[in-house]
């Protein structure tokens, strides 16, 4: 396999070459999907923003001057264009869960994560789900942005800081208080 | 806010975790690139003016040129303002224009102030020493013992103690 250069990939896109854009968007699109779908909890609208996310991109190719990664700067279109979204639709949150991995799902992993000792010790692996993207609901965008790129995605501090433009400090507090906020959220689930 | 447990705290950074095993249905993303590139051939939509406002104006340089404009504005009102009040003869204490002086207690009415009741104030003026300090006071010659001012440094008269 070819080894990836997200520079030639980029300047052949600003050219218009279709097949540079289709390589981009394959690199990317399961991250910036997945960006999209944690901040809003729904299928069908993460589709949708994802794709504008990169048409957005390509139609505006010519602004990116290279100061940061490709995929920084893709990232942050994502971010921009999400809580945009977010804003517009604040009273109309509509949960539309994807299912988990079938090999995940088999597993009692998730369930294992339930507190004997609370009430909620029945709860099923679908409600605990749903619990939890709602909670995330609760979450300013901020916030939910900050638990998305660094508990679900993985993403380092300062990458998380350049995506959403603030140092890592504020990215760190913000994270801090998301997950308080969470804690309290699914504390019935969670108590050990 | 409580501080996290951290019990708590691990397991939902494991429940947290498990939301990357949320996935689309199957093929969802074999056909992602090419929804978006057949939208991307597609004319763009006509912007906005907005949308072209934002993308031809830098947002921080015209903040900036707000800020300056305001600011200019600003000075130019206050000169301007400053040159009429110099072009205006300053009026003697104590003789300006009564129309134009202020009445917060509302006498002028003849009411009380806040009140609306009616003032009962006949057209008495406050004494008079009170507009002109020292009017009615009849003029007193001062007393000072003329030898007070006779020039006695010519003199070669000594002063012996008695």
């Amino acid at each position: 396999m070819p080894e990836w250069n997200e520079q030639e990939f980029v300047s052949r896109a600003r050219k218009g070459d279709m097949e540079a854009c289709d390589a981009l968007v394959r690199q990317y699109q399961e991250r910036i999907y997945a960006t999209v779908y944690h901040m809003t909890s729904n299928h069908e609208d993460a589709a949708d923003l994802a794709q504008e996310t990169f048409i957005k991109a390509f139609r505006k190719i010519d602004k990116f001057k290279g100061d940061s990664s490709f995929f920084t700067w893709i990232y942050r279109i994502a971010v921009n264009n999400t809580i945009n979204f977010i804003r517009s639709k604040r009273r109309r949150v509509i949960l539309s869960i994807n299912q988990m991995d079938e090999e995940w799902d088999r597993g009692e992993e998730l369930l294992g994560l339930v507190s004997k000792d609370t009430p909620r010790q029945n709860v099923d692996r679908h409600e605990l789900q749903g619990m939890l993207n709602a909670a995330m609901q609760k979450l300013s965008s901020n916030h939910r942005l900050v638990v998305t790129l660094h508990d679900v995605q993985g993403l380092p501090h300062e990458q998380i800081g350049e995506i959403m433009d603030c140092n890592t400090n504020t990215v760190r507090t913000r994270l801090h208080y998301a997950r308080k906020q969470l804690q309290a959220h699914l504390s019935d689930y969670l108590k050990p | 806010m409580i501080e996290p447990n951290p019990k708590e705290f691990d397991k939902l950074q494991k429940l947290l975790a498990s939301k990357k095993k949320e996935k689309p249905e199957e093929g969802f993303f074999d056909r992602f690139s090419d929804q978006v590139l057949t939208r991307l051939e597609e004319p763009a939509p006509k912007p906005t003016f907005w949308e072209r406002l934002n993308d031809q104006v830098d947002p921080l340089r015209s903040a900036a040129a707000i800020f300056a404009v305001v600011i200019g504005a600003v000075l130019l009102f206050g000169l301007d303002e400053g040159s009429n009040m110099a072009g205006t003869e300053p009026e003697p204490l104590g003789q300006a224009d009564e129309e134009t002086s202020i009445d917060p207690l509302g006498q002028r009415q003849n009411t009380l102030a806040g009140s609306g009741l009616p003032l009962n104030k006949s057209e008495a003026k406050p004494p008079r020493i009170l507009m002109k300090p020292g009017t009615g006071l009849a003029p007193l010659p001062a007393k000072v013992d003329p030898s007070f001012y006779q020039d006695k440094s010519v003199s070669n008269t000594i002063h012996t103690p008695k």
